[in-house]
């Protein structure tokens, strides 16, 4: 599901689930904090009017008495936030301020005295829908008649401070909701506009049909990233475009060099047919048509082989002895060589034991392959010889040279390239090629490499290096 | 009715030329497109049949060079390339007209003989000059409604002199339009030819008039 989503929505909501919960842990914070100073400032104040209240408290007819008298002191007793109340240490009543209503003074009486239990030293409580701070304090004046004892309890409207710090976590709360939305909007545009051109470029590789898979656009990068993808794309689109020619050119030889035989057939039957003719002729245009038509069947066994090699996914996973695969072989084509008056000799492994990577079949193959080519192409007296060795490390080479006919440079470099080649001029041993690619093919699918020498004249010497088959 | 034949397969070469021959058209058949263009350099042809792929030079550039000595004459390009990008690329090197592998005889003869007529007689069946009627697909020759019983060679004498008629046509023209590029016709056969052919062609509006140390020419009456 995650991995589903675009990246503009990933990173957008990661983005507001993290800065959701810090934007969160600091409203938290700030509001503690600015609630706790403003409350903190409310107790300073609240003690410092406490002072003042205290300091107006003096004794008159042995008895403990604010003066009223006193514009300071009337304005404290008449602020409507401000309440304060006398009593003796037994709990009676002197004295209380005139700034709250009477019912408000009552109320806070009610609410102070439920609360004094607590014994703290300012305390906040609930007066109806209103929050007052108090501080309580005892004072002791000395008087002729000894020293009076009252208790003074100041208490002071802390609902404004609050409304204020409510406000206050309000704005910050709106603040913070606006960042949160403001920067997840802006992330997913920025990678929105960020990953359009990978957009635009995933559609335009969707719209590729066979066979060409070639682009209409050429993107320009606009990020280290995308430079790095569409390189590698247009490597990848290179490399597929190789393949693609190599595959066009094997199907134009190919069908050149299987289309003209049978064109040749028939046109030969037509032209026979096309009147009476002595029986000689009939039997020479037989004989014709029948070398044709080997050529045709060995093309196409080539060409088939090919392509079943091609269609096997694994050949190099079995493992097969490699002087048995070129004792077998040899034997077989001993009687082919004798007929032709050639000498075939072999030289065996010393480690009989010595696997390679493929099986007996393809080995079959790779060898009856080079030997036919090699006894084909060496006149009568001459000699073909197979050699296995030993490389220092964990290599083993076989050697397949003859003193026959031998080929120019040219023609070895176009060995096993009749079907690939690209220039129209060709060369007409074409079955030749098909048998030598298939060799080369299996060889280097078996993790091998294959490499002729040859000499006009002098002969050919095909190497094979394999390394030792280890499972 | 000459034709120069390019192909590497033997068979495939081999009965063509017999084909051919044996529908009356003359036959030199290149191995190769070195050969070929060596024919083709060297003799005259009504048409070429070339193949694509031809070893050593390829059948596309045997065309090219030809072309590119100002040579017009009408080509055919045999291909196992049935790709339409091929084909137009055989065409646009002006070949004439191409033929895809494998193909039928009488496919081969039919385009070459339209590829012939339309050089000779601007594309139509038959060639009349006067009262002498020639027609190029059935190779029969009458005047004035009477058939006239021609050899092979006559015929193609005649018809290589009443294609361009009342223009001068050289003996070597002739020559090698009558001769296969490997025999050496003898240097009065061309007269012996001529004389019977002339004598064939008595009553007809046509003369056939010699001009000396140059060669021949087809005058209408």
């Amino acid at each position: 599901m995650w991995r589903n989503l675009a990246l503009n929505i990933k990173i957008a909501l990661t983005l507001f689930v993290v800065q959701a919960c810090v934007l969160l842990v600091g409203y938290v914070w700030l509001s503690h904090w600015v609630q706790t100073t403003r409350l903190d400032e409310l107790r300073h104040h609240l003690d410092t009017q406490s002072d003042v209240i205290e300091s107006l408290i003096s004794v008159e007819n042995a008895q403990l008495v604010y003066q009223r008298q006193g514009e300071f002191a009337s304005e404290l007793d008449h602020d409507h936030d401000l309440f304060f109340d006398l009593s003796s240490i037994s709990g009676e009543m002197l004295q209380e301020s005139w700034g709250p209503t009477p019912s408000m003074r009552k109320a806070l009486r009610e609410a102070m005295s439920q609360v004094r239990a607590g014994d703290e030293e300012t305390f906040l409580f609930d007066v109806g829908h209103e929050k007052w701070i108090a501080q309580m304090g005892d004072l002791e004046r000395a008087s002729p008649e000894g020293p009076l004892k009252a208790r003074l309890l100041v208490a002071t409207n802390a609902q404004p401070v609050l409304n204020a710090v409510n406000a206050f976590k309000r704005v910050v709360a709106l603040a913070a909701i606006g960042i949160l939305l403001l920067t997840t909007l802006g992330s997913f545009i920025v990678v929105s506009l960020s990953t359009r051109n990978l957009r635009h470029f995933a559609r335009q590789l969707r719209t590729l049909k066979p066979p060409e898979f070639t682009r209409r656009v050429v993107f320009e990068a606009h990020s280290a990233e995308e430079k790095l993808l569409f390189d590698s794309y247009a490597q990848m689109e290179a490399a597929v475009q190789e393949v693609l020619e190599h595959q066009r050119l094997f199907i134009a030889n190919a069908s050149h060099e299987l289309k003209t035989p049978i064109a040749a057939v028939t046109s030969a039957l037509e032209v026979i047919l096309a009147r009476p003719r002595h029986a000689e002729d009939y039997a020479q245009t037989c004989r014709d048509v029948l070398a044709e038509m080997q050529v045709l069947k060995r093309l196409s066994l080539g060409l088939l082989d090919l392509a079943q090699l091609e269609g096997t996914a694994e050949i190099a996973g079995q493992a097969s002895g490699l002087n048995d695969n070129a004792l077998n072989a040899v034997e077989r084509w001993r009687k082919a060589a004798e007929l032709k008056g050639l000498s075939l000799s072999l030289h065996l492994l010393e480690d009989y034991q010595a696997q390679v990577a493929g099986g007996p079949e393809q080995w079959e193959v790779v060898f009856g392959n080079l030997l036919d080519n090699a006894i084909k192409y060496t006149p009568a007296g001459g000699a073909v010889d197979v050699t296995l060795d030993e490389h220092p490390g964990s290599g083993l080479i076989i050697r397949i040279t003859d003193n026959g006919a031998g080929m120019s440079a040219q023609e070895v470099r176009q060995l096993g390239q009749v079907f690939f080649r690209a220039d129209a001029a060709r060369s007409q041993s074409s079955s030749f090629g098909l048998g030598f690619a298939h060799c080369k093919r299996i060889v280097e699918r078996l993790g091998g490499h294959l490499t002729v020498q040859s000499t006009p004249q002098t002969g050919t010497r095909v190497t094979i290096a394999m390394m030792r088959y280890k499972p | 009715m000459k034709v120069l034949v390019a192909e590497d397969n033997a068979l495939l070469g081999n009965s063509i030329k017999r084909g051919l021959e044996e529908e009356g058209w003359v036959v030199d058949l290149a191995r190769d497109g070195k050969e070929a263009l060596y024919y083709a350099d060297a003799s005259e042809y009504d048409v070429l049949v070339l193949d694509w792929m031809l070893p050593q030079i390829s059948g596309l550039e045997v065309l090219s060079v030809v072309r590119g000595k100002g040579n017009d004459v009408p080509v055919i390009m045999v291909t196992a390339r049935s790709e339409v990008v091929d084909r137009v690329q055989g065409l646009d090197r002006g070949a004439d007209d191409y033929l895809s592998k494998p193909f039928e005889m009488i496919e081969l003869v039919s385009r070459l003989n339209a590829l012939y007529r339309r050089s000779i007689a601007r594309g139509s069946k038959s060639l009349t000059l006067g009262n002498l009627n020639i027609e190029l697909d059935t190779l029969r020759v009458s005047i004035g409604g009477r058939p006239l019983d021609l050899t092979g060679m006559e015929y193609n004498l005649l018809v290589a002199l009443a294609g361009k008629a009342n223009q001068l046509q050289t003996r070597t023209v002739l020559l090698g339009l009558l001769y296969p590029f490997d025999s050496e016709p003898d240097s009065n056969s061309l007269d012996v030819l001529l004389n019977r052919l002339r004598r064939k062609l008595a009553g007809a509006d046509v003369e056939i008039e010699t001009v000396r140390g140059k060669g021949l020419i087809l005058r209408v009456a």
